[in-house]
């Protein structure tokens, strides 16, 4: 019986300090995202790009995040394994690790003008099957800054 | 740049269509909820084949699973007091009653090192008296009914039902979880409370089958009613902590008993 309290002691703690975590980095990234919605400018997929302007400078940016769920998250999606269906608590994760790649290569990327070709990766870190496994993803975003004359 | 795009860009930040909208907590609790329920039918269905084949199953079969789980263990010597010489004599008063309990183990009597009041049966019919029971309790007619509940146990086959249930549930949950430890423990912790269930109602069926047998020897129930007014005094518990325990709360069991007068 003690097994199931201390589960539902850590559940609901985790289940607490993620609630606030994540509505905290939500709106770190909403105040970002607006304070850059003008600059620099990112183009997905250019593969060929032409200007008539000068360039002064072509540089690679990337933006990282390591990004986890907590306890009571990785909890839900795994009883959600049992039945199938969308892990709707890993989407704000993934939505969050996401934002905060690409926030952090426009945040790099001061001072330029355009950012092209940019590409976002997810990577595992850490062996994914086995038993010390923490679900976590690692989000790389990056692309190449161009800043005119 | 231009206003209309500007006020675009904040309209997506703003609405995220790529976060589901469903609340965590809503979908954790509807998980439980269909765990349990699937759970509760489980051993449902579990505890409908365990009876049906085990109340079916003939002597021999019976005999032959016993020492197959008792494989192994020597039998006791049990030292010869007064103690276990007067609980052999209730013994042999109520095994000619009932034709389940001849024929098979020869229920031998043992003590157990235990300050508490407790008494058990093993499955292949070995009975165990705890001392701090055998010091408490001398009156024979509550000894009579104690013995009668260990005995309904055998008489009723709730060992083996109880393990057969067991080994359909916990196989069900080793394909379902495999290997995944959050999964095991909820299971896990919905199929105890589960299996509890059960266990009460065994407790209950023993009671009313001791009751039957001090009825038949003493044509009055006076010893079952005592040794529950004993318990109850002992007793600190609150009484819904029954649903966490292996047996009913005392009160509900002498209820029960002046029940079935």
């Amino acid at each position: 019986m003690s097994d199931i309290l201390l589960l539902l002691i850590v559940l609901g703690i985790t289940f607490m300090t993620g609630t606030i975590i994540e509505k905290k980095h939500f709106e770190s990234i909403k105040k970002r995202e607006i304070a850059l919605i003008k600059k620099p400018i990112i183009n997905f997929g250019a593969k060929t790009w032409h200007t008539n302007r000068k360039i002064r400078k072509i540089e690679l940016v990337t933006g990282e995040c390591v990004i986890s769920g907590d306890y009571f998250k990785n909890f839900v999606a795994g009883l959600k394994n049992f039945f199938g269906g969308r892990l709707t608590t890993f989407e704000s994760v993934l939505d969050r690790g996401r934002r905060e790649a690409i926030l952090r290569m426009r945040e790099k990327a001061r001072g330029a003008n355009f950012i092209i070709n940019t590409r976002i990766e997810s990577v595992m870190i850490n062996d994914t099957y086995g038993q010390e496994s923490v679900p976590q993803c690692a989000i790389i975003a990056y692309g190449t800054a161009i800043t005119y004359e | 740049m231009n206003k209309n795009l500007e006020e675009k860009y904040l309209s997506v930040i703003e609405d995220n269509v790529n976060v589901g909208s469903s609340n965590a907590l809503n979908e954790f609790f509807i998980l439980i909820a269909g765990i349990a329920v699937i759970f509760f039918l489980l051993y449902m269905f579990a505890d409908a084949i365990g009876s049906f084949f085990i109340d079916r199953m003939s002597n021999e079969t019976q005999m032959k699973i016993e020492n197959a789980f008792s494989f192994g263990i020597k039998p006791q010597v049990s030292t010869k007091n007064e103690n276990i010489i007067k609980l052999e004599n209730i013994r042999d008063k109520i095994v000619p009653l009932d034709k389940n309990l001849q024929g098979k183990s020869k229920f031998p009597i043992y003590e157990y090192p235990e300050k508490q009041i407790n008494a058990f049966i093993t499955p292949n019919g070995n009975i165990y008296f705890t001392q701090g029971l055998l010091k408490e309790i001398k009156d024979e007619e509550i000894l009579t009914f104690v013995m009668a509940h260990e005995l309904g146990h055998y008489a009723h086959r709730d060992h083996l039902k109880s393990m057969s249930r067991q080994i359909i549930v916990a196989l069900v949950t080793s394909i379902f979880a495999s290997g995944n430890n959050d999964i095991d423990l909820t299971i896990g912790s919905i199929s105890d409370l589960n299996g509890l269930t059960y266990s009460r109602k065994q407790e209950k069926e023993a009671d009313r089958y001791a009751n039957k047998i001090v009825y038949k020897l003493y044509g009055n129930n006076k010893g079952a009613v005592e040794f529950f007014k004993l318990l109850e005094k002992k007793e600190k518990s609150p009484e819904f902590l029954q649903y966490f325990s292996t047996h009913p709360s005392t009160r509900q069991r002498l209820n029960l008993i002046n029940r079935n007068k």
